[in-house]
């Protein structure tokens, strides 16, 4: 086994790595060199701009929304001692669509640039709540997965409905574009408006990890060890939503990164979800970039959606989960 | 193939001997009249021409059977008293070649302000929403279709017997024109027809300028960078005003997307947009104010051309011309 150090450090490796073919990629191929050179001199040419204001946005909101939903996909799982848990599976992310969607179309977006994440975080805490509330505490990944398909149902529906209700032209087309998400034509205004969504969440989970693991005792062994069980709970379920919300409220809900992400690095730290976090986080920030750098690789005039390739991948993996759940329950 | 469909028919109907044409022919004209009248020498000919083409395959059968849905409508079917049209394309033509008593419906997107060059005037007439039932209820004794109007809505005005006109909607200034001249000779509307052509001719030749040098480049830029390469009336409109079309230059063909990364490479001089309706909330529309379209054209204005101008080909291309060309000037 790797020391949790040479995880960090190889997964960081590779997301640098990624990154740089992510500033080389994109629908016209650009010099690199003298992008970076206009980029720094501050002249106005379009191989800089290109860079400044196209690629490095669109790279770094990969970024930020792949290690959150990493992140909040091991937080998830470690939290409800469940296998399938993730943003996913459970609706935050179509809740975060959901409230995306409310606050876009309808206007509240163009009054203020924090609605459209707020109107994201407060969908995603909905439906995590409502599917958390509906399982019941300590309920089977089953019974969770039931819950979350409830939500994830509902939420879509009304995200078809408002869509279909709003007065843009345009809305209905952009159905897809909510559900299967997408990194297109991302802007740093973007990127500003994911930012302290994010940052706040990452802060409510720092050092969480510790209380993670004493949970893996069992609930009453963990407050019986001074973990405040509710508190936590509530903690981590917001800084889910602050992460997921506003990451989903600008690239579109993006499937199966939180599922996917921190069960393919959990043997890889030896089942201990304190030290699954970081890795995780790297690993989703990793495959959504890989993910984005596919898209604009496929030669199509349109763009198909990054949330394609993600659900390629993870849908596979998810009904090997279940297979491996089955053959372990037998 | 929507015409190819309905000449099929017609012609199916001239191999079997049966002349079965009447079918299509005004409901107000006895069976078999007109067309046993003013058809039936071609008749024979054709028919064995459609014999020895068949092995030609689809396109030849079609050509032949254009040119004789060609003659059967030159031949002189009477002008048509209760012409409905399904399409704003067919709509702003028929309101504008026809005499009011003509028209028994246009559709209800003519009404609509930003899109429809007659809107006022198509508000003095019954608006259609393209359903069978309606058309059928309106008992026209002809109906104007275009290109894609719904193929199966075609197959079941021809089985109950309508008369269809199928319009091509040409991009080209040259099919426009041409459209125009034919459409008003079946509406018997020749001299109008001219007229409006005539017109239209005058005031896009005016002061048209043939220095190939001096042509800046324009991108047609739409939400979701939707915008029109060639083979499109805006290509068609920004030659005619002495513009280059950057789209037409990335090589785009017809209608497509176009991505900020070209747009930003091949740095057009203009960006022209043409607003359907308000402006509303949605990610198709953000990309229009997408920093980088700032910072790459900071000092350079953008503009809007009514999209009433060219949503449709029609003699209102020549307005869309003219704006084009007066922003030219200011280059």
């Amino acid at each position: 086994m790797i020391s949790q150090k040479q995880l960090n450090l190889s997964l960081g490796l590779l997301l640098v790595g990624a990154m740089l073919i992510s500033l080389l990629t994109g629908s016209q191929t650009i010099p690199l060199y003298q992008a970076i050179e206009e980029s720094f001199t501050g002249l106005n040419g379009v191989y800089g701009i290109i860079l400044t204001e196209l690629r490095i946005p669109r790279t770094l909101v990969a970024i930020l929304a792949g290690a959150s939903l990493g992140l909040s996909g091991a937080v998830m799982q470690s939290l409800l001692r469940n296998p399938l848990a993730s943003p996913g599976l459970v609706g935050s992310a179509s809740g975060a669509a959901l409230g995306a969607v409310a606050t876009l179309y309808f206007g509240l977006a163009s009054l203020s640039s924090l609605a459209l994440p707020m109107g994201g975080i407060a969908g995603a805490l909905l439906a995590t709540l409502t599917a958390y509330l509906l399982a019941g505490r300590d309920a089977s990944p089953l019974t969770l997965i039931l819950a979350g398909v409830a939500v994830n149902a509902f939420a879509l529906a009304l995200v078809s409905l408002l869509l279909n209700l709003a007065p843009s032209p345009y809305a209905v087309q952009e159905i897809a574009l909510w559900m299967l998400g997408s990194l297109a034509n991302i802007s740093r205004n973007e990127l500003l408006i994911l930012l302290p969504g994010t940052l706040a969440g990452w802060l409510l989970m720092w050092r969480q990890g510790h209380h993670l693991d004493l949970l893996t005792l069992g609930e009453e062994t963990a407050t019986s060890m001074g973990v405040q069980l509710i508190k936590l709970r509530w903690r981590l379920f917001l800084a889910i939503a602050l992460a997921v919300g506003s990451a989903i409220s600008v690239t579109g809900s993006i499937g199966f990164i939180g599922l996917v992400i921190p069960h393919l690095i959990r043997p890889l730290v030896g089942y201990q979800p304190s030290k699954l976090l970081i890795p995780s986080a790297l690993g989703g920030a990793l495959l959504l970039l890989m993910a984005d750098i596919g898209v604009r690789l496929i030669p199509l005039t349109t763009e198909i959606k990054v949330g394609v390739i993600t659900s390629l991948l993870g849908a596979p993996f998810f009904l090997w989960l279940i297979l491996n759940q089955r053959r372990r329950e037998a | 193939m929507a015409d190819c469909g309905l000449l099929d028919r017609i012609v199916m109907g001239f191999t079997r001997q049966t002349i079965t044409i009447p079918t299509h022919s005004p409901r107000r004209f006895a069976r078999g009249k007109v067309i046993k009248g003013c058809c039936s020498t071609p008749v024979a000919g054709i028919n064995n021409a459609v014999r020895k083409k068949s092995r030609y395959g689809l396109a030849g059968k079609c050509l032949v059977l254009l040119f004789l849905g060609l003659v059967s409508i030159l031949a002189g079917a009477a002008p048509p008293q209760r012409v409905v049209s399904l399409n704003l394309c067919s709509d702003q033509l028929l309101l504008m070649l026809a005499d009011p008593e003509q028209i028994a419906s246009v559709s209800h997107l003519a009404r609509e302000e930003t899109s429809s060059f007659v809107a006022s005037r198509a508000k003095e007439y019954p608006a259609n929403h393209a359903q069978l039932e309606e058309i059928i209820t309106l008992q026209p004794d002809l109906v104007l279709t275009v290109p894609y109007t719904n193929p199966r809505l075609i197959t079941a005005l021809q089985h109950l017997g309508f008369n269809l006109y199928p319009l091509t909607l040409g991009n080209h200034l040259h099919e426009i024109t041409s459209e125009i001249e034919r459409l008003a000779i079946r509406l018997g509307q020749k001299t109008r027809g001219k007229a409006v052509v005539d017109e239209m001719l005058q005031r896009i030749a005016s002061e048209t300028e043939h220095s190939e040098l001096n042509r800046p480049s324009a991108l047609f830029y739409q939400p979701r960078g939707y915008t029109s390469g060639t083979n499109t009336l805006q290509n068609e409109a920004l030659k005619l005003a002495g513009w280059r079309n950057s789209a037409a230059e990335n090589g785009l063909q017809g209608y497509g997307q176009i991505s900020l990364e070209k747009v930003i490479l091949s740095q057009p001089d203009i960006l022209i947009t043409s607003a359907y309706g308000k402006l509303s909330n949605s990610l198709a529309e953000q990309i229009l104010s997408h920093p980088v379209l700032f910072r790459l054209m900071q000092d350079q204005p953008r503009l809007e051309i009514p999209y009433k101008y060219w949503i449709c080909p029609g003699p209102m291309l020549a307005e869309a011309v003219s704006l084009l060309r007066e922003a030219k000037k200011l280059k």
